[in-house]
């Protein structure tokens, strides 16, 4: 259970988000808002990006998380997905897995390598993916596509996606949304930044929070995601 | 030791030398021996009243290397060496006190040859001036290593002078190890229709200082060059990097690219960049870039997001850096 008390986040002195209440427990989250509203800037502040100032408790599985480096969050299971990864020149996509996997002494290196590759077949990333460098010279879909295969490899308690639809063609959101149901069956806490209709309308959320007037408004009512599609965010304002 | 105490102290300087390592071809200052297995090599010895106007005085540390009046001569030929490498070691010699080393190697025309290079920590002041002819149509790849073996912090003074004939190739990676003091100079005299490529990669820890410096002149025309240089420089070292490019009137159809990017991991280090065109043609392609940055800050958070350490992923980072 991840879970944010009070919390208020600010960058360069000003403050974005205040008195955010929340919690997120096994199941599908969706996290909606008008653009600009602070959807991403949560979503950071839960992962320690230092760009952001954070006030009051985020814990998870009851551990306080407040003096937690990004790092320390992530190996207690915390993934974030990104809205735009950076690209990083000479590091390749399965150095990444192999360096983030290197405490894992469960399966070789051959076996990861033989999973990644598996997973970049199933996404119809081509031949030699493994090789190619983190998010150079990649395609809006190919790179949300490596998201999903780290989310894959590094199975996560927590997984946050950050418009993870951007990009993506109607095949691949046809993956990402088969991706995600599975990994939603196994007990896992998926939070979904998005506002594509297709992706919200093919999962029954566990809870919705609207981001908007610079706070946050969490609802286990479903029907919340219909009324913002045809309304839009103004009952929120 | 530094390198104004040597220079103060030539005289007393002794030069410890550890015991040598034998490679398919071993240069010192006394000259040039090949073992007996080696076949696609020959050594000599030129007379310097015939050869030594290779050896052009540059007012550098180089110069020093004059005092030598004995040249080691390598002659490579053969089809058959250019995957399979030819592994030429530079060392000491005991019985010197000076390890100043003149070397001058040929590459026959049309060959296709591979050299691992590697220059020995064995001794504390070693100075080169290595000569590099590149005949006709012949196609050389060097993989340079600096700093291998021995325990010694060595000043290492390596100016390499490069001639190429027309339709000569000549490719040169370098990889410094840990260095404690360090020139490594280039200077390259492209004739016609040549290819060149200078790569180094360097880093530079505690306080060492590494300086490197690339001169590529385009004598004549359509000639290609491109030099890569990167650093990564940590605690108190000083790198600096000098890429001059001179494309002559003559030299139309030239194609010159100089990038120098440097790494720096904290801010006590010293970079220094500065890349120099000299250009009296219009009908080239020329480019240059010069860059010091810092560990990209949103590039550590994605590391950090998956579960990687700062140390790791600054490593990462570095290794990234270095190969990308």
């Amino acid at each position: 259970m991840l879970v944010l008390q009070d919390v208020s986040i600010a960058t360069e002195g000003k403050e974005i988000l205040s008195n955010v209440n929340l919690e997120f427990g096994p199941g599908i989250h969706f996290i909606v808002g008008p653009n600009g509203a602070g959807k991403s800037t949560l979503a950071h502040a839960i992962m320690s990006n230092p760009s952001y100032e954070v006030k009051g408790g985020i814990s998870f599985n009851k551990q306080d998380l407040t003096d937690l480096a990004t790092w320390e969050r992530a190996q207690l299971g915390i993934f974030l997905s990104f809205q735009n990864p950076t690209p990083i020149e000479g590091l390749s996509n399965f150095r990444l897995i192999k360096e983030a996997l290197a405490m894992d002494s469960t399966s070789s290196i051959m076996d990861k390598l033989s999973g990644f590759r598996g997973l970049a077949k199933d996404l119809n990333l081509p031949v030699g993916w493994d090789k190619k460098e983190l998010n150079v010279q990649a395609s809006g879909g190919e790179k949300k596509k490596n998201e999903l295969i780290q989310l894959s490899m590094l199975n996560p308690q927590v997984a946050i996606l950050d418009e993870p639809d951007s990009g993506l063609d109607v095949d691949a959101i046809n993956d990402l949304i088969d991706q995600l149901q599975k990994f939603a069956a196994s007990d896992k806490t998926i939070i979904v930044v998005s506002h594509y209709e297709k992706l919200l309308k093919s999962f029954q959320p566990t809870t919705v929070t609207v981001v908007a007037n610079e706070t946050t408004h969490q609802t286990t009512d479903s029907s919340t995601v219909d009324r913002v599609l045809a309304d839009g965010f103004k009952d929120f304002a | 030791m530094n390198i104004s105490y040597v220079l103060e102290h030539a005289d007393e300087v002794l030069q410890k030398v550890e015991d040598s390592v034998a490679g398919d071809i071993q240069i010192t200052p006394t000259g040039s021996t090949a073992d007996f297995w080696t076949t696609k090599a020959k050594t000599f010895t030129p007379m310097f009243s015939e050869y030594g106007h290779f050896f052009k005085k540059r007012n550098m540390f180089g110069d020093m290397a004059l005092n030598n009046t004995r040249i080691a001569g390598v002659s490579l030929s053969g089809q058959s060496t250019k995957t399979i490498p030819t592994r030429v070691c530079y060392t000491a010699t005991t019985d010197v006190l000076d390890q100043h080393v003149l070397a001058y190697i040929e590459i026959e025309p049309h060959c296709n040859v591979l050299i691992d290079e590697e220059f020995f920590n064995d001794a504390d002041f070693k100075i080169y001036k290595i000569v590099y002819v590149v005949r006709e149509g012949a196609t050389v790849n060097i993989r340079r290593k600096i700093n291998v073996g021995g325990s010694h912090d060595t000043i290492q003074i390596i100016e390499t002078e490069v001639i190429q004939h027309p339709s000569s190739i000549f490719n040169i990676h370098t990889q410094d190890g840990i260095q404690d003091y360090l020139q490594d100079i280039y200077f390259v005299e492209a004739l016609q229709d040549t290819v060149t490529n200078i790569t180094g990669r360097y880093f530079g820890k505690l306080n060492n200082n590494i300086h490197v410096i690339t001169d590529i002149d385009h004598v004549g025309t359509n000639c290609k060059s491109n030099v890569d240089v990167k650093s990564v420089t940590n605690d108190e070292s000083r790198f600096t990097f000098a890429g001059n490019l001179t494309v002559r009137q003559e030299a139309e159809g030239a194609d010159a690219h100089l990038s120098n990017k440097n790494l720096q991991l904290v801010d006590t280090v010293t970079v220094i960049t500065e890349p120099k065109l000299d250009i009296s043609t219009k009908e080239i392609a020329c480019t240059h870039g010069c860059t010091v940055s810092s560990i990209d800050k949103d590039q550590l958070y994605l590391l950090n997001t998956r579960g990687i350490d700062n140390n790791t992923s600054q490593q990462i980072l570095t290794d990234a850096f270095l190969n990308g």
